[in-house]
């Protein structure tokens, strides 16, 4: 208690003073004025003097203080100049300096008692002013702006904690530098110029500049205000002042405002402001050329009634702006009118009123909007592509037929309507093959699934009824997909083929019937033939004999002809009879082989006939079949003179080969040799006779016996047709 | 050339299969019996040894008189040869008791090979 009495009581002591304790002369009291003095701050005691006097000065106290110590004799100096540094502002104090040893009672010094008295002189402060100054600094190096202080060689010599944390120096000594350090020098240099001249002429200058951050040489735009300092007594300059602001906040906000502004200007939608006055204050690139203005000026300077007729600006005033006034809101669809050719066009509009957030008044209204002619066109086209399209469709002799992804019918024309005798509203929905005859559904809903499930072409034949007709169909369709390539289900068509099937059934009766009628007459024929080569033969008329049996041969030409016409009416309306039961296969390829062989001369026909055992199927059919690829071999070889056949098992499946060296089939016509009326083409062909049915023929009958049929083939090298069935039958007999 | 003293009765409604089978036969030295309209009774009055029978005759039903023919006990083991254009229909003549079948057109030798195994049998 009596210590802190004792303290006040030195405080208030107007003479500054220190008190130095012990040999190391540490501080024991620094009153207030010495604190003012030295610009020291409280609780220092028991510090040394050189460790709170760091900026210098204390070299001239702590030496007159020990010089006390040692001598015990007290030390005065006059005039000393202390050069200092407050919050590293440099200035020199000029005293009277008196050290004054304090002593026990013994005689031995305790301490020391240095008083200072200010003295004034013409390089020193005055001590008054400094009071001030001392609140001056605290103000400046507290700003949040940077402010610094370059001498007249252009080295900086004071920068504030603002302006220290701004270009990122550690202390204040990285800061002691030449000002062309402080800025991005391509900045300094193309500055410079102007800032001497304004400098010289004006004392200061003010602008833009760009800061480079002493660590990572970011650029650091500023807004820099710089002034000549003068010396008061002789008016000449003595450095240079600045104070800086951090723009680049600001500069943020303004690219962002630009930005938005592009955005907002080039915008395809048309934008504006209305002031309260009726007068847009902005309105868009977009909105300028859609409503015809020439220029922004011209904006400013036109009421928004004059952008309507004045019928159509009755919604204006009546609807929009109460409706703004009121919600704060409209959106809706108006009718303007463009300013220099007075067209009048929809748009749709989206307004809102955009109030002063202090006092909660509209100050402007803020508008979006649309030209709706584009959209109105295209709805127009839509509208009339669809009712182009129902009348095509309702027109179409077709029916048309489309479905969704599960098979489920999403659109069938008046067509389909008449001949199911169902409306479309009773078919939607539905399965797509609902219409379908019970005894047809089965099969063509199989077909269907398939290929939909491959997404392939849709080819499929049946028959429906609306109750009165019965019609045949032949149902077509393919996958459908959207704009994204998502599939989304089927579209297709159904074609009547009534007649067409009727016409058929028709050719295939006339067929049947003429190809059986032609039979009987050729029996009759054959019997003459071959009783009058006879009677020849045996008459010794061996010349008029042989021609006789050549007559019998073209008649077997003849009958093999007939037999193929009806084979194929027979195929078509699935009445070709098969008679299955076992027969050894090998056996009848030998007996085949020998009858073919007699027909050609040229050619020997060389089997390779591995165990086949016996084989469940009919013999004659696979005969024919056998007897077709052999002959076929000859007539397509006509330079070769052999043909190869081979027998064999394999997985349980009997497999024949006829393997011949003659012209070949070309690659891309291979798989057209089993088709029906298909005759190999080219030059060499010409010559070939026949009705190109007997390998059709031949993979009808393979089918049916439950097999398959193919070919290998190389043009110019020749062919190796092949078939195999089951060796143990196929039970499945028409 | 066995069984040269045979009968072999022609059942068939078309005059050329009748004529050129007719002199076929003969010439081979069977004896040849043409039928009439009424074959069944014709067949039952005359009982040749072999009958080769037409399927399809016109007023007449080739499988109907096969049928019959076996059915009686005086016929029924007189060999029958039946021919047709139709040879899907083979199944049916053997359904019919037909000892055999032929689809027109035919060559002689098969039809002599048939009619000699059937007159041995």
């Amino acid at each position: 208690m009596e210590k802190l009495v004792f303290q006040e009581i030195l405080n208030e002591i107007t003479l500054p003073f220190i008190i130095y304790e012990g040999n190391d002369l540490l501080l024991q009291t620094v009153n207030r004025e010495a604190q003012i003095l030295l610009g020291i701050s409280k609780g220092v005691e028991g510090k040394p003097l050189s460790e709170v006097l760091q900026a210098g000065g204390q070299e001239r106290l702590i030496d007159s203080a020990h010089k006390a110590l040692t001598s015990g004799s007290e030390q005065k100096l006059q005039h000393v100049i202390l050069e200092l540094s407050d919050n590293h502002i440099k200035r020199k104090v000029q005293v009277d300096l008196h050290s004054k040893p304090l002593k026990r009672e013994d005689g031995s010094v305790w301490g020391i008692l240095q008083m200072l008295k200010e003295v004034s002189g013409p390089a020193v402060d005055n001590h008054e002013d400094r009071k001030e100054q001392y609140r001056l600094i605290a103000l400046v190096e507290n700003s949040s702006d940077l402010i610094g202080i370059t001498d007249m060689q252009g080295n900086v010599t004071y920068l504030n904690k603002a302006g220290q944390m701004l270009m990122g120096a550690s202390s204040i000594d990285e800061c002691y530098r030449p000002s062309v350090d402080y800025f991005i020098y391509e900045d300094y240099i193309r500055l410079r110029p102007e800032i001497q001249v304004s400098m010289a002429e004006k004392g200061m200058w003010r602008g833009e500049i760009s800061y480079r951050h002493f660590k990572t040489g970011e650029p650091i735009l500023c807004d820099l205000n710089a002034f000549v300092i003068t010396d008061p007594v002789s008016g000449q300059p003595i450095g240079m002042a600045s104070v800086t602001r951090d723009l680049r906040a600001t500069q943020a906000a303004r690219k962002e405002q630009q930005k938005l502004f592009t955005l907002v200007e080039n915008s395809a939608d048309l934008m504006s402001i209305l002031e309260p006055n009726g007068l847009n204050s902005y309105i868009n690139k977009a909105g300028r050329e859609l409503l015809g203005f020439e220029s922004e000026k011209e904006v400013l300077s036109t009421p928004i009634s004059d952008l309507h007729s004045p019928e159509h600006f009755e919604q204006v005033s009546k609807e929009v702006l109460p409706a703004l006034e009121k919600f704060g809101r409209w959106e809706g669809q108006m009718i303007v009118r463009h300013l220099k050719t007075a067209e009048e066009f929809p748009i749709f509009n989206k307004s809102i009123r955009i109030d002063d957030p202090k006092t909660g008044q509209m100050v402007a209204v803020g508008a979006l909007m649309r030209d709706m002619r584009p959209e109105l066109a295209a709805q127009k086209a839509l509208s009339d592509s669809e009712k182009l399209f129902r009348e095509i469709t309702t027109a179409a002799p077709a029916a048309l037929w489309m479905c969704d992804d599960a098979q489920r019918i999403s659109y069938v024309n008046k067509v389909w309507e008449e001949w199911t005798g169902q409306p479309l509203e009773a078919q939607l929905g539905e399965p797509v093959c609902h219409t379908v005859l019970p005894a047809d559904r089965e099969m063509a809903e199989l077909k269907f699934g398939e290929d939909f499930k491959d997404r392939k072409f849709h080819h499929c034949q049946f028959r429906v009824s609306n109750g009165n007709t019965i019609r045949w169909i032949i149902r077509t369709g393919n996958p459908h997909y959207d704009s994204k390539g998502e599939f989304i289900g089927y579209i297709g068509a159904c074609v009547d083929i009534t007649e067409l099937k009727q016409l058929q059934e028709q050719k295939d009766q006339f067929l049947g019937i003429a190809s059986h009628e032609l039979k009987t007459p050729v029996t009759s024929i054959k019997a003459y033939t071959q009783v009058l080569e006879s009677m020849l033969r045996d008459s010794g008329d061996t010349k008029k004999a042989d021609m006789v049996k050549k007559m019998d041969a073209q008649v077997n030409r003849l009958i093999n002809l007939i037999g193929d016409l009806l084979d194929v009416t027979k195929i078509q309306t699935g009445k070709l009879q098969f008679n299955d039961r076992y027969f050894d296969f090998n056996e009848m390829v030998k007996e085949l082989v020998e009858d073919v062989g007699r027909t050609s001369k040229k050619h020997s026909i060389i089997t390779h006939l591995e165990e086949t055992g016996e084989v469940y199927a009919d013999r004659e059919r696979i005969g024919q079949v056998v007897t077709n690829l052999i002959t076929n071999a000859i007539k397509y070889s006509p330079n070769a003179d052999r043909i190869e056949v081979y027998t064999r098992i394999e997985n349980n499946n009997v497999r024949l080969c006829v393997q011949d060296f003659g012209i070949g089939i070309p690659r891309e016509k291979k798989d057209k040799v089993f088709e029906q009326f298909y005759r190999v083409s080219g030059d060499e062909q010409h010559t070939f006779p026949g009705l190109g049915l007997g390998l059709y023929i031949s993979s009808e009958i393979v089918k049916r016996e439950g097999g398959k049929i193919w070919v290998t083939s190389m043009e110019g090298r020749g062919s190796t047709f092949c078939f195999s069935i089951p060796a143990t039958g196929n039970k499945k007999n028409d | 050339m066995n069984n040269t003293t045979a009968k072999i009765m022609i059942a068939d409604d078309d005059p050329g299969i009748l004529d050129s089978v007719g002199i076929m036969l003969e010439y081979r030295g069977y004896e040849v019996l043409p039928s009439s309209k009424n074959t069944l009774n014709q067949v039952q009055a005359e009982l040749p040894d072999l009958l080769l029978l037409d399927i399809w005759m016109s007023g007449q039903d080739g499988i109907e008189i096969c049928k019959a023919l076996k059915g009686n006990e005086r016929t029924r083991e007189m060999p029958v040869l039946m021919i047709s254009a139709s040879r899907h229909i083979e199944n049916s003549a053997f359904d019919a008791g037909a000892d055999d079948f032929l689809a027109k057109p035919f060559e002689m030798e098969q039809l002599f090979e048939k009619i000699e195994y059937l007159l041995k049998k």
